[in-house]
């Protein structure tokens, strides 16, 4: 299997990595208006009209324990907990 | 909400909209290429470079959804052909921008960022150096999985033939003793399988970045949902572990990239 190139990668996909994600600049340089926070939010939001790959929540709690187990190292290997359908 | 205290609107409402740093001496022109056209260059400091381009303090002003979609896309191609043009890049997310003040000018606040910065930053670079993100997204089609288990697992075959000997008032208990039963065993299949393919992952790949799973319609639930840091051996062999998974009955995978390292910085 070979990876997808540029032109088959779906906005939801860009979204995900520049709505969370890249560099941290600290925050008494960088202005931050409305909030870069909140422009995520309400471009989320807009957005999810009509993509409905964006839709979350459905293993939320699940996700959550997950995620958690793998951002902490001493614990090594993620273990996931039951997920509510 | 992270709103500066110490902002005040510069004499002139300038700022420089990042999109990434890379290293590289000198100001250099990549042409008008940044979003809504803007002409897209670097600031220098100490080897590293900040690839920005100007704007009025509010970036955001590309009025309705298709508009802002397009900025999104824009951004995403900028730091992809800087990536090209510098070699490793480090990503910013969208909508981070410096301004200036009454003291000092936007670009000097770049070069002031880049300098206080400069060992993270050479840190960063040295982890993603000849290395690209690339994601990974497992769906199982719960239906097929579904079916599996009645047909498989014996307690539930065996209540499937008990509630055929019932009264329908009794068997209606049942069904819905069956169906609590059949979710148990998707849970955990669920997390069995998110662990066997999180690990196979983890050992092929540099480094992994757990993210959230989506919703979806067209290719069943989506299990896992990671992003990867691997070079270019490690694409391979992880696209070989994913054949492996994309072969199991109910099973498919979404491999996308090279992207910057938009996970790991």
């Amino acid at each position: 299997m070979n990876p997808t190139n540029q032109i088959q990668i779906t906005l939801t996909d860009v979204l995900d990595r520049l709505l969370d994600k890249g560099l941290i600049v600290n925050a008494d340089i960088v202005i931050s208006v409305a909030g870069i926070p909140l422009v995520g939010v309400v471009l989320r939001a807009a957005v999810a009209g009509m993509e409905t790959m964006l839709a979350y929540g459905m293993m939320e709690n699940w996700d959550k324990s997950t995620r958690l187990l793998a951002s902490e190292p001493s614990k090594g290997k993620a273990t996931a907990s039951r997920i509510s359908p | 909400m992270e709103t500066s205290k110490s902002w005040k609107s510069p004499p002139d409402g300038e700022g420089r909209y990042l999109y990434c740093v890379a290293e590289s001496r000198g100001e250099q022109n990549l042409g008008d290429i940044g979003m809504a056209g803007n002409g897209v260059y670097t600031i220098s400091c100490m080897g590293l470079a900040a690839v920005v381009h100007d704007c009025h303090g509010e970036v955001f002003e590309y009025g309705d959804k298709d508009g802002m979609k397009a900025c999104l896309l824009d951004h995403q191609r900028v730091v992809q052909i800087a990536a090209e043009r510098f070699g490793t890049v480090l990503p910013l997310g969208f909508g981070k921008i410096i301004t200036g003040d009454e003291h000092k000018k936007p670009e000097e606040k770049v070069a002031d960022w880049l300098k206080s910065s400069f060992k993270d930053l050479e840190i960063k670079l040295k982890k993603v150096e000849g290395k690209a993100e690339y994601g990974v997204q497992v769906f199982w089609d719960v239906s097929s999985v579904t079916d599996r288990i009645m047909d498989e697992v014996p307690h539930i075959r065996a209540l499937r033939e008990e509630i055929k000997t019932k009264k329908a008032g009794t068997a209606f208990l049942y069904e819905e003793k069956l169906k609590k039963e059949i979710r148990l065993c998707l849970e955990d299949a669920a997390a069995r399988h998110y662990r066997t393919f999180y690990e196979k992952i983890k050992d092929v790949a540099e480094d992994v970045r757990v993210d959230k799973c989506h919703r979806t319609s067209d290719d069943g639930k989506m299990l896992l949902n990671v992003s990867c840091l691997l070079n270019d051996r490690q694409v391979e062999s992880l696209g070989e572990m994913l054949d492996d998974i994309t072969g199991q009955e109910g099973f498919s995978v979404r491999y996308t990239g090279p992207w910057p390292p938009y996970s790991f910085v």
